[in-house]
């Protein structure tokens, strides 16, 4: 996956916090995805970047975590984002 | 009153119903020019009780303006015409029309739509009743037992709150529910509004809590048990009403909100009309458990 490939959450993808639960609802075909605690923080850092590499740059100065891990760990989770329709990538 | 509002029917005195405190005043008036199909953006087209009904309005939008101009027809029965915040509904009689059919589809549909557009009240599908003045909603999918239950609490001598289209609001943090018509259909026959409640709730007040039906087997235990998160959220979600596809932003923050603040809770109920009065008591006792003995 090329980490600079600027990606989209569409506009029908809402987050939604409900008792200590984060979830994300696609309005346009009314499935849910529920967030752990680590798919909320990427979630949220996504929403304010639009490549997973700024993403990183952000977390890695934020966050003490290992960027090799980071970077698996949000690929993996955005691979899942696209199968569920919450997320898109644009073509290199 | 319905839905909390005074209706004035200046061409059916009859239909007045008794006044009370009320959030305001809906003038629902005769106009024989309303034209079915003057607006030209057909947001909605089905089958409604047997009949084609329509939604139509004069502009595409992002989001309705205070002039927005509306018009819901029951094909052959009736057309409503009104403005997004107009405060007062017009219509106009088609061929097959009568004083029946008319109260019918303003009550069960026509208003529900206008609250909905004029961001007055939220709907949920559900039953509502009383209990000890703490008002409780019933939910459950179509042939879920919703009607069931709620008629059965009603000659039991419950309040009816609402026996289908349960009008919401939230203010300061606390979610309301609103009386919706004195009326109670439990059967399925199409475009009647139903039996006259004797004891219809006459305020609004604050959702105690939810229960979400689930049929079970006649001889299993009634069980309730509390839901979080996400079961919860979808479960509120399933029984969604009104729920406009230019307002869906809106309206799944409402009902996270409404997930937030009121407890809901899944009750296994045995499909054995015979066990209904055991449903009731469960309820009952779990809304206001009894006083411990000391």
């Amino acid at each position: 996956m090329n980490l600079m490939n600027p990606y989209t959450i569409p506009s029908t993808v809402l987050l939604q916090c409900v008792d200590e639960e984060t979830l994300l609802f696609n309005s346009a075909n009314g499935l849910f995805f529920a967030l752990n605690e680590t798919g909320a923080m990427l979630w949220e850092e996504m929403t304010h970047a639009t490549t997973l590499h700024a993403v990183i740059e952000k977390m890695v100065e934020v966050y003490d975590v290992e960027r090799k891990q980071l970077e698996a760990d949000l690929i993996a989770f955005s691979q899942t984002l696209v199968t569920q329709g919450l997320l898109s990538f644009e073509q290199a | 009153m319905v839905y909390n509002f005074h209706l004035l029917f200046p061409n059916f005195p009859q239909f007045f119903l008794e006044e009370s405190d009320a959030s305001g005043t809906l003038v629902i008036k005769e106009e024989e020019g309303i034209d079915p199909l003057a607006f030209p953006v057909i947001l909605i087209y089905q089958n409604n009780q047997d009949r084609n009904v329509t939604l139509a309005t004069d502009r595409h939008f992002d989001t309705p303006t205070a002039d927005q101009e509306w018009i819901f027809t029951v094909e052959n029965v009736i057309s409503f015409a009104w403005k997004t915040q107009g405060g007062e509904i017009a219509y106009r009689f088609l061929e097959e029309a009568s004083e029946d059919l008319f109260r019918f589809w303003l009550y069960h549909i026509a208003l529900p739509i206008y609250f909905s557009i004029a961001q007055i009240y939220k709907f949920l599908h559900a039953g509502a009743i009383e209990i000890e003045a703490k008002t409780v909603l019933f939910m459950a999918p179509s042939f879920g037992g919703k009607s069931t239950l709620t008629d059965y609490f009603l000659q039991k001598g419950h309040p009816l709150v609402t026996d289908d289209k349960m009008a919401t609001f939230e203010r300061d943090g606390v979610y309301y529910a609103v009386p919706s018509h004195p009326y109670h259909r439990p059967f399925r026959t199409v475009e009647v509004l139903g039996h006259e409640c004797a004891n219809p709730a006459s305020q609004v007040r604050p959702i105690h809590a939810i229960y979400i039906l689930e049929k079970s087997d006649p001889t299993e235990d009634i069980v309730i048990r509390p839901l979080k998160g996400i079961e919860k959220f979808s479960r509120l979600h399933e029984g969604g009403e009104m729920n406009f596809s230019f307002f869906t932003p809106q309206y799944v923050s409402y009902l996270a909100g409404l997930a937030n603040c009121v407890p809901v809770y899944a009750i296994r109920v045995p499909h054995d009309l015979e066990r209904l009065e055991e449903v009731h008591r469960a309820i009952v006792n779990h809304t206001c458990p009894p006083q411990e003995l000391s």
